[in-house]
């Protein structure tokens, strides 16, 4: 590693590496490769793949990196190009999912199953409780691969949805949709684990409290 | 006061903060209404809480497939199509 490098920007760095510094894409690729890697793990959802989602991106990059522009961030750029990479190559492994599919969510917007059950107040309700904590877990594993990248780029990046339209290069209301089809989603998902149907673990929990 | 139509249209907004502290004081309203969207709003909020509050759990590079990266892109370096891809830059 270069110290040298070190307090450089990623701007300034992709300015060396643009006038021929190699060292400098090494030091951008050492301040990035844990959070690409981590983006690609909760999209394709196993180290394996993540893997190969790393070194595709860093040599894309490394290709592309010669007419970066700064049009945007090098790190929005960089989860484009990783977000492209994760898509593509799960479109491959089965047909895509049809985002509009009933069936997906059987509780659309717009309709309300009479008789919900309100589990918010339930004390079980909490991150604290290890089980819900697995249920939830599972059930963003369990998202379309499209909106998991959403919930994923929203929920562990922390980022605007205008940065998320950005890099998956959607409109703002098509990021804001599958946002809230992710969330109806998961609702249902917890909202099963806290029916009283006999399946369900979470039915003598509830009823306890 | 908002419709039941306009209730769903804003309901994705409401839980991304994107409208004015009165629609927001509406949406609320419009809630007490009717005890099953009661209901399925509050499991709503819930779950967007919940969601909130995932800690980020970061996984390291495994050193194995940091290496093989730096290995590709220091080949990639030194390959011939490399040089091509820079010439253009050089002024």
């Amino acid at each position: 590693m270069d110290k040298k490098l070190l307090p450089l920007s990623d701007v300034a760095l992709i300015a060396k590496f643009q006038q021929g510094d190699y060292a400098a894409f090494e030091e951008l690729v050492q301040r990035h490769e844990k959070k690409v890697y981590n983006l690609a793990y909760r999209i394709m959802g196993n180290m394996e793949d993540a893997s190969d989602i790393l070194q595709e991106t860093f040599l894309q990059a490394f290709r592309k990196l010669g007419g970066f522009k700064g049009d945007s961030e090098f790190s929005t750029w960089l989860y484009r190009v990783a977000v492209n990479f994760c898509l593509m190559r799960k479109r491959k492994e089965k047909p895509t999912v049809n985002l509009e599919d009933p069936g997906l969510i059987s509780r659309k917007d717009g309709r309300v199953d009479s008789g919900d059950m309100d589990w918010s107040d339930s004390p079980l309700a909490s991150m604290e409780n290890a089980e819900l904590k697995k249920v939830l877990a599972e059930a963003i594993q369990q998202l379309p691969v499209e909106y998991r990248t959403v919930f994923a780029l929203k929920t562990e990046k922390a980022l605007t949805n205008e940065a998320i339209a950005k890099i998956v290069k959607l409109s703002l209301p098509a990021v804001k949709s599958r946002l809230h089809r992710a969330r109806l989603f998961l609702q249902e998902k917890l909202t099963e684990y806290f029916s009283p149907s006999p399946e369900n673990r979470g039915k003598e929990t509830v009823k306890q409290v | 006061m908002i419709d039941e139509k306009k209730f769903w249209k804003l309901l994705s907004e409401y839980f991304d903060d994107d409208f004015d502290f009165f629609t927001h004081s509406e949406v609320e309203r419009f809630i007490l209404d009717d005890p099953d969207i009661r209901a399925f709003f509050h499991t709503l909020s819930k779950t967007v809480e919940l969601t909130q509050q995932i800690e980020p759990v970061e996984i390291n590079v495994p050193e194995q497939i940091h290496i093989q990266l730096y290995q590709v892109l220091r080949q990639e370096s030194a390959s011939p199509k490399k040089k091509r891809a820079k010439k253009p830059l050089k002024k």
